[in-house]
This record gives structure tokens, sequence and C-alpha cells, in this order.
């Protein structure tokens, strides 16, 4: 009598346990960490707006979060290794530049879903999902944008590092100015890095010296650098990644608020927090996710205090350009 | 002051000790080195505070707890170490810490020089208040500093001061950085201040000073006092005696030379022939210097210091370039060497020559190695002190622990930090090293400068000795004194040319002095 | 003992104080300093895997870190770690992926010997413009890391790019040239690490024992008595650059022939300047560098961790870093809090 209930209770037993164990592999990721490129959480541009997707989904759907920020290029692996160590199963990495260690990192550990910010696989990796935009597309509304305001017909763009993202909203921004305004110069310089502030500004200012009147940043803090500099000196500044009107310029507290005319996002928050929500429900696949005009993945944000200085003709302007580009009708010849 | 004690760590600096300073007197407080002089003034100065004992000031007790207190009561101080800022002006230096002000905040410096000039009149104290501290030779800034100290006791005695008033002035070693001229000067002005009322304690391990400005003297040895006297009441070898605490023969014994006769069909160990070296500023400083030195003899050079005596020494020694002339060690032709100015102290010191240098902290050790390492300074490369590249530690250690004993340098272990020697020890160092080798010239350039009595006496023995054993000798000093009672011969250096040359028995005080001025 | 005991006092307490002001300051930020602390000791060596990682990245800061040291010991301010390691880096990458054909026990002392070749090169230049000219070594020193950090971005962008790669970055280097690991492919610890530690005790053993060292030193502690002494002043200044440039150059070495097996143009590396600090920690000691890189190493390495737990700024280890600098160059601060003489 007693060894049966004895072995009924084990019976028992065994049976939660394996319950157990199946509702956990039903409810896919429980736990989501993001690995920054080198820079901060709050860097204004990518970084942050990867990291508010994700928190996005996080809250939504009860998970458990943690980051790691990067400090060095050689860390980016041992980073993704030390949140997977703790547990957790799905990782956001941020940036062309952690391309190399995400595919390194998603093939020693297959059972961890991976999505990154940035970079597509050719040929596409199982666990990750590359989500990459159309930055051409976005450069050129910001090159339409600077073309329509200047005066001096001399514009000017303050990038990053010369990586393919942001090589493509180069050539989107002079693709967008010449558009609309064929006799207009672009001044551009690339920085090597994402997060000097300091030199994005000076790099903006002695573009504004060779005459340029309207600046577009691009390119993590040093760009956020170059366009609160330029704002500044008086000149018209465009954004980058996301609003930076609420991110650099502080909601309008940071003066030279009024001088930014809009920016160029990439909306890499809904890229973001789409991964997670797919790992969530169970869609999750890996590939690419390429996001554009066309499906709103890109876009120009609102002029917040330029609102007014901005003519309607412009306004106009940029619809019908917006519009070509969702259509397919414009094309940035990138 | 009295039953002043006071401990550092591993030491008791001053042990009981009792000092009286009257009113207007000139007191020399006289002791070896680290027989606790420095100490003694600088708690009277309040720089440190004593671990027991009193101080009075005209017999009121006091506690003085800072410098800024003991300038409040009128006592000033001037160190041994100048503490002045070599670019500003001497009355920006003598001002500086208590600013004449205009309004609070500008400067009245007009109304400072003023005061400086009627101050430097009063006491005789010549300065032109405009001129840059780095302009000016080592005597005249510290006539600055002595200013600074009265500047400050008359800044006191025109505000309210307090009810304790001292007017003291004491004095460091202040003619440990002088020449003999400019030492007469200063004696002078001490005499002068002393008639005007102010009382002055004088820090010196000099025998001959003290007899020549001391009203009174007390000897300090080993933090204690042995006892107080005056001028008249004792002999220099009576004081001597109080400071080493044994008998001390201030006198050299010298043998005399036995082959004076010979000495001319002798070869000279260092023949110098029309040598030329400019100095640091590019300008000639030795002007065509030609010298025999034969074995067994020391040639002496006398001179005030800045005739070009370093230069020659640094020429000799491989250390400087000459622009021309020859020189032959031991009749090897060394004059390429001397020019080139590339590996010259090696190539020189490896013909048999040695080189006490004239200012040791500049060449002659490395304040943060060990005895060890400074006593195989420049043999280290040699055998047995190392094998191939690989330094052999056991015969570094042998060789120090030896020279050590031999040379009576006083350090609790062969290990301690040169830097933490005493300045006598660190000189008997440097000898120990460059005596520790077969030489056949020694190169002496102010032996015991700023040395105390027992370790001049043990350093002049050492250089009659190998003397006495067939070494050639070079010595240059300021010191006429070390001059007169070591050499053989005597030559004078004035302007960058040897004015002169005498045999030791003939030179007079009176006429080395006269030449030493240029006046033949 | 006792001595040696007084010498690392003052350098254990600026890192004890340094931690408890971090506490301090992790506490304001509303964080609870146990948890963060937990994370950064775990992260640095609370498990095989941590430690291993611990290990990984002090062992740049062992070589950097005795670049800085030997010039200290040479009366050098070497500011050029950094530019002497990215040259070594440059050097061993070329070695490594462009010579074929060799065997591994001639492929990689090749590899390593060029490399550190060119640090020591490197390095030597600054040093004959001080010796020569009397150029400060402070000033040339940093004109050198901008001509490197600019020359390795400008040849790996375009002369040594690998044309198959998504980013810049030169080709990998074969694998005879790789410094094999040490625990497995699955660790990342790799031969470097015993190489460093034998660079410790060989610079230990040849400044202090041999009479190159003791010439190094003495021109270092007192230029005049070296020339007084008979020693080459200049050559020494050369050839106390040379060696320093070569441990730096080592460093880049490792980083490439150990870790990442290729050289990106964006490898911001920072160990040469984080060196300077190592090197005061140990006191300008290469037997001191030891502690001093692992410390390093290690808080750099445990800063992960302390992120994922808590989420606090990885920012606050460089301030406990800047902190134990502080409290090591103003040490009167750290014997004023402990009553020490």
């Amino acid at each position: 009598m007693g060894k049966k209930l004895i072995k009924l209770i084990g019976l028992g037993l065994i049976l939660l346990l394996v319950q157990g164990i199946s509702q956990v592999n039903a409810a896919n990721i429980t736990k989501v960490g993001l690995v920054t490129d080198v820079g901060k959480i709050n860097d204004g541009t990518f970084n942050e707006s990867a990291y508010k997707g994700m928190m996005r989904a996080v809250q939504e759907f009860g998970l458990k979060s943690a980051f790691i920020e990067t400090r060095q290029p050689t860390d980016y692996e041992k980073n993704i290794e030390q949140l997977i160590s703790e547990g957790y199963e799905m990782i956001i990495t941020v940036g062309f530049l952690v391309g190399d260690a995400t595919k390194k990192m998603a093939q020693k550990y297959p059972n961890v879903k991976f999505a990154i910010v940035d970079f597509a696989y050719d040929p596409p990796v199982p666990n990750i999902l590359g989500l990459i935009f159309a930055e051409d597309q976005a450069g050129f509304l910001a090159g339409s944008l600077a073309g329509l305001m200047t005066k001096s017909k001399i514009v000017g763009a303050v990038l990053g590092m010369e990586i393919p993202p942001v090589v493509r909203f180069r050539k989107g921004y002079e693709a967008g100015v010449k558009y609309v305004c064929p006799d207009c110069k672009v001044l551009a310089v690339y920085i090597d890095s994402f997060t000097d502030p300091a030199r994005g500004k000076s790099a903006a200012l002695s573009q504004i010296d060779e005459g340029a009147d309207v600046i577009f940043g691009g390119g993590g803090t040093t760009g956020s650098g170059a366009i609160l500099g330029a704002a500044q000196a008086g000149v018209w500044v465009i954004g980058v990644d996301q609003d930076e009107y609420m991110t650099t310029f502080k909601k309008g507290e940071a003066p030279g608020a009024k001088k930014l005319l809009s920016s160029a996002m990439k909306r890499v928050d809904n890229a973001v927090y789409g991964a997670v929500k797919a790992a969530v429900d169970g869609s999750f696949k890996g590939g690419t996710a390429l996001f554009n005009a066309g499906n709103d993945g890109i876009g120009l944000a609102p002029f917040h205090e330029a609102e007014t200085a901005i003519p309607d003709t412009v306004k106009a302007k940029l619809k019908e350009i917006a519009d070509g580009l969702k259509a397919g009708k414009i094309k940035t010849g990138v | 002051m009295r039953g002043i004690t006071k401990r550092f760590p591993g030491v008791v600096a001053n042990d009981h000790v009792d000092f009286r300073l009257e009113k207007g007197e000139i007191h020399a407080l006289l002791g070896e080195n680290g027989s606790g002089k420095t100490t003694l003034m600088n708690i009277l100065y309040g720089l440190y505070r004593p671990d027991e004992g009193q101080i009075f000031l005209n017999g009121t007790e006091v506690h003085l707890t800072s410098p800024k207190d003991a300038i409040a009561h009128g006592i000033g101080m001037v160190h041994q170490h100048f503490m002045l800022v070599p670019v500003m002006t001497v009355t920006e230096n003598i001002i500086l810490g208590n600013e004449v002000t205009r309004g609070g905040l500008f400067l009245d410096l007009k109304q400072a020089a003023d005061r400086i000039r009627k101050l430097s009149e009063q006491y005789h104290l010549e300065v032109d208040p405009q001129a840059l501290i780095q302009d000016l030779p080592v005597g005249i800034r510290q006539r600055v500093e002595i200013l600074k100290a009265l500047y400050r006791q008359s800044n006191g005695e025109s505000k309210p001061k307090s009810s304790i008033w001292a007017d003291i002035l004491i004095l460091d070693e202040p003619t440990a950085v002088l020449t003999p001229e400019e030492s007469e000067s200063l004696f002078r002005t001490l005499t002068s201040l002393a008639q005007q009322g102010k009382s002055i304690i004088f820090i010196t391990h000099k025998l001959r000073e003290v007899f020549h400005v001391a009203n009174r003297i007390t000897v300090l040895r080993n933090g204690r006092v042995v006892g107080t006297t005056t001028p008249m009441e004792t002999t220099e070898t009576q004081l001597a005696t109080m400071m080493v605490g044994r008998e001390v023969i201030l006198t050299v014994e010298k043998n005399p030379l036995e082959f004076r006769e010979e000495v001319s069909d002798r070869k000279p160990v260092l023949h110098v022939q029309d040598l030329q070296v400019v100095d640091d500023r590019g300008s000639v400083a030795v002007k065509g210097v030609s010298l025999d030195i034969y074995p067994g003899e020391i040639l002496g050079i006398a001179g005030v210091q800045g005739n070009g005596q370093t230069e020659l020494v640094e020429a000799l020694t491989g250390l400087r370039k000459a622009i021309a002339g020859s020189i032959h060690i031991n009749g090897i032709d060394m004059t390429h060497i001397i020019h080139s100015g590339y590996s010259g102290p090696r190539k020189i010191m490896e013909q048999g020559v040695a080189h006490i240098p004239e200012d040791r902290h500049t060449y002659g050790m490395v304040d943060s190695y060990p005895l060890t390492d400074n006593l195989v300074l420049n043999i280290y490369y040699q055998k047995p002190f190392a094998r191939g590249i690989v330094r052999n530690q056991a015969a570094i250690e042998e060789h120090a622990t030896r020279l050590v004993t031999e040379f009576d340098i006083r350090t609790p272990s062969i290990f301690i930090k040169a830097g933490n020697l005493s300045g006598g020890n660190q000189q008997k160092m440097v000898v120990a090293r460059e005596f520790s080798r077969p030489i056949i010239l020694l190169i002496a350039a102010q032996p015991t400068r700023g040395l105390d009595v027992g370790s001049i006496e043990f350093i002049h023995k050492q250089i009659l000795q190998k003397r006495d054993q067939g070494c050639a000798v070079l010595l240059v000093s300021v010191d006429l004194d070390e001059i007169l009672s070591l050499s053989d011969r005597i030559a004078v250096m004035y302007r960058g040319h040897i004015l002169a040359t005498v045999d030791a028995k003939e030179a007079s005080r009176e006429v080395l002095g006269l030449w030493m001025a240029g006046i033949k | 003992m006792v001595p040696i005991f007084r010498e690392i006092l003052i350098p254990i307490l600026a890192v004890f104080t340094a931690l408890i002001l971090g506490a301090v300051l992790i506490e304001i930020s509303g964080v609870s300093f146990i948890e963060a602390y937990r994370g950064l000791f775990e992260g640095m060596f609370g498990s095989r895997r941590a430690l291993i990682e611990t290990c990984v990245a002090a062992t740049p800061y062992l070589l950097t870190g005795l670049a800085v040291a030997i010039g200290f010991q040479g009366g050098l301010f070497n500011i050029g770690a950094e530019g002497q390691f990215y040259m070594g880096a440059l050097a061993s990458v070329i070695v490594g992926y462009t010579v074929q054909g060799l065997p591994a026990w001639l492929h990689l002392p090749l590899a390593l010997v060029v490399g550190a070749i060119s640090g020591a090169v490197w390095g030597s230049i600054p040093g004959l413009l001080k010796a020569r000219l009397g150029a400060h070594e402070v000033i040339n020193t940093i004109m050198m890391n901008y001509i490197a950090l600019k020359l390795v971005d400008y040849l790996v962008k375009n002369v040594f790019r690998d044309p198959a790669a998504s980013m810049d970055r030169t080709p990998y280097i074969l694998p005879t040239a790789q410094l094999p690991r040490m625990f497995g492919p699955d660790y990342r610890l790799h031969a470097g690490f015993l190489l460093a530690l034998a660079a410790v005790v060989f610079t230990h053993w040849l400044l202090f024992k041999t009479t190159l060292g003791f010439e190094i030193r003495t021109v270092g502690a007192n230029p005049g008595a070296a020339r007084y002494a008979g020693m080459n002043v200049a050559g020494n200044i050369v050839l106390a650059m040379a060696m320093a440039g070569a441990m730096a150059g080592l460093a880049g070495v490792g980083e490439v022939l150990g870790l990442n097996h290729t050289l990106p143009a964006a490898f911001s590396a920072g160990y040469g300047f984080d060196a300077i600090a190592v090197a005061l920690l140990a006191k300008s000691n290469p037997m001191g560098i030891i502690p001093s890189a692992f410390l390093w190493g290690g808080l750099r390495n445990g800063a992960g961790l302390m992120q994922v737990r808590t989420g606090i700024s990885i920012d606050l280890i460089s301030v406990i870093q800047a902190l134990v600098i502080m409290f090591i160059a103003a040490n009167q601060i750290v014997r004023w809090i402990y009553r020490i003489n």
C-alpha cells in the first residue's frame, strides 16, 4: 500500500515536471537582452531607439530584460555570451559592426534567437532576423527638405563611420538635395566614430563656415553633436534615426530646438518591437526584414517648433516626394 | 628654550635641549650634520612642535604652532635652501605672502620697493629691488632672503604686534653656498644687525666662522647640548673635539715630497696643453689652460667659483667637449676622446682616473639607488660585478660591505637609499667608490664642500694617502684653507686662465687672495 | 617582507577606497551596491568562464602596462603604447595571412617577432628624437599615436581589406599563425597570456638583474650620473623606448593572433592609454603589473555582468578606475584617511 502510494506520488511528480517543461517550450521566450554597439543606451539615436522598442515589448508581454553597453569592439562576443550565460533566450544586437559577432554567437547557440539592427546575412542564418532599413529613402527625404530650405544653396551632412547604412544615408541625402535643387552643393563628411559629439560639432561648424545653412547629422552622438552645435550656431538642422526633438533637443528644452526642421527616422523601435513580439508569439523566423517608405519603416519626424517656419509649398512638395517613394515612382538611385 | 625634546621615528633629534639667546648677540649653533641643529631651529620657527619642553620669549612662555605664529612674534628664518621664485623680482619675492595692496586688490609694488630700499640702507644690505632673482649671484640671493625676514619683522612692527616681540633672526648654514668674500660680507651684515638690536642664531659646522662672528657658541652632538662657551674661552681644536666627540686633527699631517728633485725627469701623469672649453651658455670658460701633474703630488687649483674650474674638470673627465687643446694621461694621447664628447668618461676612467665631482647630486650618485648600486655606479659592468650582462648581486653586496667599513660610511644597512644618507656619508660613499679601484690620477672637485669636520678630516686623510701611494692629484677647491693644507703646488685660476702657479711652501694666504681677485 | 608590504599598502588602500566611493555612487543611483558588486565580482572571477575571461582581458594590459613601466624606469613618459599596439597588430596580421605554406612552428613565431619589431621601431622613433634632438617624448609619442591610428585605418580600409567581408577588416590569419587556445575552442584564453606573463618576468630580470637594465634605470634616475658612469645616455633612451614599443606591439599581436584573428578598421583599443593607469598603480614595477593588469582586466570583464544584473552604467567602472589613479597620484589623501605615514 505504502509502496503503491509512493509510486503514485512519484508518477504524479514526473507528470507535473513533464508538463512544466512542455509549458516552458510553448511559452517561447521570457527573457530578452540587448547588446549595444560601442555607445550608450541613451545615445539619443539608434541604440536608444532599439532599446525603446525592446522595452515596449518587454512591458507588453511581461518579459525580463537586461542590456550591456559595449565599450570595445572586441567585447561584442563576450557581451552576447554574458547575456546567454545568464539565461537570456533572445538577444538584440544593435548595429552593422556587431554583424560578425552576432553570426558567430548565433551559430554557437542555435537555440537562442537573435535580432540585429542594420545587418542582413546572405545566406540567412536560421536563428537571426536581420532588421534593415531603406536609409537611402530616409536620407532622400532629409535631402529634399534641406534642398527646399536652403538659401545659400549649400547644405551640409555630418556622418558617422563609413559603413553601408551610413553610406546609404549619405547617397540618399545627396540624391534628395539634387532632386529638388539641381544646382545645390552638398558638403558631406564621415567621422570615424559614432560617439564623438565634439568632433561632430566642429565638423558642422566648419561646414557652416563654408556657407552651409542646413546641416544633416547622421551617426550616433557624433551626428547629434553636429546638429546641436549647428542649431545653436543658428542654421537649420535635420536629425536622424529617431525624432531628435525628443532626445537630443530634450523635448525643446535644449537651446537651438527651434532650428530642428525634422529627423530622418528609421523606426528601429518598431522593428525591434516586431522582432520580440514574433519571438513571444512563436512566429519568429530567421531571415531579413526590410523597412522602407512602403511599410512606414522610415519617414520624416514631425516639424515641431519649425512648423510655422516651413512654407506650405515645401510641405506639399515633401508629401509628394514621400508618396512617390512609397509608390515606387521615385527612385533614390542607390 | 628649555628641555626641548623631539623624536622622529627611530631617532631622538633633540634630547632635552636647553638653549638661551641674549638680546643683541650672535649666537653660533655648532654641530655635525645630523646633530639636531636644524630640528631645534625648526621648532623655534614653528615648523615642528616639540614633544617635550617649553619656549620662552622675553620671559613669557609661548606656543609656536606655525611659521606664521613665529613671524608674528618677531622670529625670522633664512633657510639653507633659498625659497625664492627665480622669475620674480626681488621686491615681489620679499612681499610674497605679505603683499601690500591698494584697495585690497592691487599690489602696491612701489610702496613695497621703497620700504625694501629703506631696510637695505638701514642694514647695509645693498640690493636692487627691481632685479630678477635668476640674474643674481648666490650671495645676493641670500641678502634677499635676509631682507625678506627683516621685512616681515618690520611689517609686524607696523601692525598691532603681538605683546611678546623677540626680534630674532635664524640663519641655517648661511655660508655653505657662499664664496669667501661673500661670507665676509655676510659677517659684516650680521655684526651690524646685532648692533642694531637684533638677536641672531647662526647655524654652522665651520669652526673658523664661529671665531669670526659669534659672541657665544653652543655645541650640539647627537641631539644633546655638549656645552656653551665663548670664542675667548676656547680653541678650534677644543670645539672640534666637542662636536665630534673625540680628538680631531685639524691641520693635516703631510709627508714631504720625497722625489722633489727627480721631478724633472719624471713623466707627468696628466699633461694638458692649451685646453679650451665652452660653458653651457656657449662662451669660452677655459681659455687655454696648460698644466702637468706628476705622480705623488697634489696640484691645487684655487680660485673664486665660476672662473672656469667646473668646465676644466668636466673636460678633463670627459663630461664636457673641449674645443681645442690636447690631453695626455700617463703618456697616452686622450685628445680625440675629450674632443668627441661621446663615451669620454668611461675611456678616461679606464685609464685609471678617479673623479670626485663637484656636485655629487648632479653626477656622483643616484639618490634613489641603494648604497650597493652607488658603490659600483661606474664599474658595474666590470668583473666581478657582472658576468656578461648579468649582474652579480653577491659580489656587489660584498664590495659594498667592505667599503662601508673601510671608509667609515655610517649607515644602518648597505641597502639604504643613498639619498637618505647625510651629506658627509654621501661624499664618503663617492670617495670610497672612486678609491676602490687602482688609480693613477685623482681629480677631486670641491671634495669637502658643505661637510662636517669629521668627514672633512677623513676625506683629507684619504686624499693624502693616495698621494703618498704615488697617485697624482688634481684638487680644485674654492676653500683656500683646503688648498693650502693639502697641495704641493698651487695654481690660481682667474677668468679661464691659470694666473700663476707656486710651490705650496712659498704660498701665502694673502698673495693667493690677491691672485684670486685677478690682481698680480 | 615588511618593506614589500609597505610598498603595496598604498595601492591596495587606493583600490579599497575607490570601491567604497563607488558603492556610495551606486547607492545614490538607486541600486543596491551589494547586488552590483556581486555582479561585478562574479563577472570577474565567479565562474570558470569569468576567471578565464578576466585573464583574456588582462593579457593586453600586462604587456601595454609593461610598455609604460619600462618607459618610466628609463625616465620616459611613454604615452605612445596605443600606437605601438596598433603597429604590432598590423604587422602581425599581415604576416599572419599573407605568408603561406609555413608550418605553425615557424609561422607563429615569425608573426610574433615581426609584430614585436614593428612596435619596437614605432617606439624607438620618439626615443631617437629625444636622444638626438631633445624633442620631448610626450609630444612625440602622442603624435605617433595619431599617425599609427590613421595609418592602420587607411591600410585596413584600402590596402589589406578583405574583399569578401561585409565590414572593413583584413582577411583572417591562417591557422598556422594563430596562438593556440589554452582551454579549447569554447574559451577565448590563448597562449598570448602565458607569453605576457613571461614578458613580465623577463622585463623584471632585465631591469633589475642585468647591466642593461641598470643602465636604463640609471639614465632614468639621474642622466648626469649615467654620463659620469660612462653610460651611453642617448643609446639607452632609444633602447628603453624600443623595448617598451616591443611590449606594446606584442599586446597588439596577442589580440590579433590569439583573439580576433583579424584586424578590423574600427579597432579602437584604448589599451595603450589604460596602460598608463596600470603602470601607475604598479608603481612602474614589472611584478606589480601583474595584479594591476588583473584588476583592470577584471573590472572591464566584470562590468558586463554587473550591468546585466542591475542595469547600472558601465561608466561606473571608469569612475572607480579614475578614483584609484587619483588616490595613487595624490597618495597623501590615502595616508590621511588611514593615518599612515
